[in-house]
């Protein structure tokens, strides 16, 4: 006989992890409710004629969210054998109201109480048996994170499916254990088989049940059932669910009342909270952490990491104790000449296809730092912390508490920036995120400020802080406008989250988190990237030179021909120069890329970081107003194209992307546009550009300024 | 012969790259892509 055992119970009481342990899968573990959104199934390690079924993590059997609806409907119409209920024992009270609901369908419920290691460090004691005889169903302990007691768990609840004996739910304490028996009386027919939790889903007046039993019932029976309630709730002066979840919250008080020994000291966790969450030191300690992160990840050990994987791995090479290990590109070369392979091939094979994946690879040792950090905050509770302290002041602009870390990492690279918005669990906020994130100037944009800066404003100090202080007025205008469109309004609800206990995450779970995210990335590298590079390679080195195609220098390619032609969008930006417009281009290929084009296109082979050499050539083809444009529209437009195959991953959806690279350019077109033909008025020039700037900048100010139809539901 | 054999490998790449993001197409088409692994289009966060 094939058992199925249904592992229920709430989020973040470590129901995956005991997933996980029972069948040996290899799931993601995480810290965060909604981790797992759809049913999952495993045979149970050594027993192949059990299945494990894993359930989304629910507080109760309410029709309110999906989660619920999905668990309820899987446990009223597929009826497994039995239930096993992980309850988290730092959090009795909260996790036991799912159990007296669970307890009520009919099905043997096992009940599994997790973390009890940790409750009983802070001293509490939890007599099993006490609560078994209220629940009236068998209770063990277990520590799904150190696979104490799973084996225990699991063999209890094939046992309870073996020989099911009919649960008897607890009993209603006071007036209303007569009215349910009440409905159950009515409800006497054959067909119910869960009378009991048909009889309560009624009494609270669930929409869906009771949709689901109009065709059952005959009209004799609804009205009966429906003067019932109504008696009840004229009685008690309250409506039938808020009745019934004091009178679970009674009985649930009473049995913890019984079982539980509480040690009155101050958790370990609450001792945390008292100084990590307190209303002086929160911030700075949130920005000291955020400081380890960053200095580490970014611009620390992963710099340096980068730089090796750039110079070294995909460059020239690098030594290791004083032996010279050559670079990829230096290897794979002497290789192809060696076997004697035509120019072009080298070139697609070195300039192309190495040159383009290794430029994204660079990044893996960055990402897998920036994720072992996300992945330790996530497991211990504190990014729960992060969302709590930040929320209340993203939140006004349409983002969430937790998108702080994207923008900020962003600042170093918008490649893991984009894929730290993984922690972002709201769909629309974390699209939101990717969306803006780029905006933030990151370290391949700062020579693209410097030449500007150098060549047009003679190094001034305030064009750098200027270029941050717009890509954060662009997240925050585009937060505030964009939250106000179909496609991300959504009622604001009061923010309540759960701050789950500190603990020490392990190791194995935060390097397989590292691993599966990092995977991704490195998947992607080889493949839609790849394809990407070779197509970059073919556009940027084949052209028309002398009437004759082939390969040509890059002025003559046919990125260039493309840059020439779409030059004419750019005159109302005040550079509609070829030059400028075939830089934007090979910047969407790497931001730094734009400052080595402009030296290959005014005839220097190679020029410094901040292209020094054409600092003189560039104040003669741009206005310091224009140039601050083409600064503004570099800055904010698409990002390079590595960060796109980022929103590309994160999204996973083509619509989402284009929508995400379209309104990034044209809000850059928008912004660049208005300050160049605005500042313009201010030298004297007025034409029909500057009345579309003029209507513009309102639109803009309307969209900005407008009521929100948003409502907040309390 | 040397670019030949050559050719040929970097096309087996480009074509098992191809593959690979043909298969994946379909991935995450129910789901959006969202922050889960998804049973239905075999998406994997």
């Amino acid at each position: 006989m094939l058992i199925k055992i249904a592992l229920v119970g709430n989020p973040n009481s470590g129901k995956t992890t005991l997933f996980n342990g029972l069948t040996g899968s290899n799931q993601y573990v995480g810290n965060w409710p909604g981790v797992t959104v759809e049913k999952k199934e495993g045979q149970l390690k050594g027993n192949k004629n059990v299945v494990v079924v894993d359930l989304p993590g629910i507080y109760s059997l309410s029709p309110y969210t999906l989660e619920e609806v999905v668990s309820r409907d899987y446990l009223v119409d597929e009826k497994p054998n039995v239930i096993l209920n992980i309850i988290d024992g730092t959090n009795l009270e909260r996790n036991l109201f799912l159990t007296t609901q669970l307890i009520e369908i009919g099905i043997p419920v096992v009940a599994a109480v997790n973390m009890l290691d940790i409750s009983d460090k802070r001293g509490d004691i939890l007599n099993l048996e006490k609560l078994s005889q209220a629940l009236r169903c068998k209770v063990v302990s277990i520590s799904a994170l150190k696979h104490i007691g799973i084996e225990k768990a699991a063999n209890l609840a094939i046992k309870a499916a073996e020989s099911p004996k009919k649960l008897t739910a607890p009993l209603f304490l006071g007036k209303i254990e007569p009215i349910i028996s009440n409905i159950e009386q009515i409800l006497n027919l054959d067909d119910f088989e869960n009378k009991r939790f048909f009889a309560v889903k009624l009494f609270e007046k669930d929409s869906i049940i009771t949709e689901k039993l109009q065709e059952k019932l005959n009209p004799q029976q609804l009205a009966q059932i429906s003067q019932i309630i109504t008696d009840c709730e004229l009685k008690l002066d309250d409506d039938s669910e808020s009745i019934l979840t004091a009178e679970r919250y009674n009985f649930i008080e009473s049995v913890v009342r019984e079982s539980l020994q509480v040690n009155k000291v101050d958790k370990l966790s609450d001792k945390i909270d008292k100084v990590v969450t307190n209303r002086w030191l929160a911030l700075p300690i949130f920005v000291a952490i955020m400081f380890i992160v960053y200095a580490t990840s970014v611009t620390g050990v992963g710099l340096l990491a980068t730089e090796w994987m750039e110079d070294g791995v995909f460059g020239e090479g690098w030594s290791l104790f004083g032996l010279f290990i050559p670079g990829i590109p230096v290897v794979i070369e002497n290789i192809l000449v060696s076997v004697d392979t035509a120019e072009w091939l080298q070139s697609l094979i070195l300039d192309g296809i190495i040159a383009g994946v290794g430029a994204v690879l660079a990044f893996v040792p960055q990402i897998f730092i920036l994720f072992i950090f996300l992945a330790f905050l996530e497991s211990c509770g504190y990014m729960a912390r992060i969302a709590f302290i930040l929320d209340r002041i993203f939140r006004k602009f349409g983002l969430s508490g937790k998108s702080f870390i994207p923008i900020l990492i962003g600042t170093g690279c918008g490649v893991p920036g984009i894929m730290a918005s993984r922690t972002i669990e709201s769909d629309k906020d974390r699209k939101m995120t990717i969306i803006t994130t780029t905006f933030i100037p990151c370290s391949a944009k700062l020579p693209i400020i410097a030449l500007i800066s150098g060549a047009l404003f003679g190094g001034a100090w305030w064009v750098a802080p200027s270029a941050y202080f717009l890509g954060i007025a662009a997240i925050i205008c585009s937060g505030i406008i964009l939250k106000k469109t179909k496609l991300f309004s959504e009622n604001i609800t009061p923010f309540i989250m759960e701050l789950p206990e500190y603990h020490l995450p392990t190791v194995e779970s935060i390097l397989r988190s590292m691993w599966e995210r990092g995977w991704s990335f490195i998947k992607k590298a080889g493949t839609i990237i790849l394809l990407a590079s070779i197509i970059i390679w073919l556009t940027s080195s084949f052209g028309w030179q002398n009437g004759n195609f082939g390969m040509v220098y890059p002025e003559y390619s046919l990125l260039s021909y493309t840059g020439r032609a779409i030059a004419w969008v750019f005159i109302p930006l005040g550079w509609g120069n070829w030059q400028a417009a075939v830089s934007t281009i090979t910047g969407l290929i790497a931001k730094e890329n734009l400052v080595g084009t402009f030296g290959i296109l005014f005839g220097f082979a190679e020029v410094a970081e901040d292209g020094t050499e054409i600092w003189a050539m560039l104040a003669t083809h741009f206005t310091t107003l224009s140039a601050y444009s083409f600064l503004i529209f570099n800055l904010l437009c698409a990002p390079c194209f590595a960060a796109v195959g980022a929103i590309r991953r994160e999204m996973n959806n083509a619509r989402w992307l284009f929508f995400a690279i379209g309104y990034q350019t044209l809000f850059a077109y928008i912004v660049a546009l208005c300050v160049y033909q605005i500042g313009s008025m201010f030298g004297g020039y007025f034409g029909v550009t500057s009345v579309v700037a003029i209507i513009l900048t309102g639109i803009f100010l309307v969209l900005l300024f407008k009521k929100s139809n948003v409502k907040e539901v309390i | 012969m040397g670019t030949l054999i050559v050719g040929l490998i970097v096309a087996i790449i480009i074509f098992l790259a191809a593959r690979e993001v043909y298969k994946n197409r379909k991935k995450g088409s129910c789901c959006s892509g969202s922050n889960h692994d998804c049973n239905k289009c075999k998406f994997a966060k």
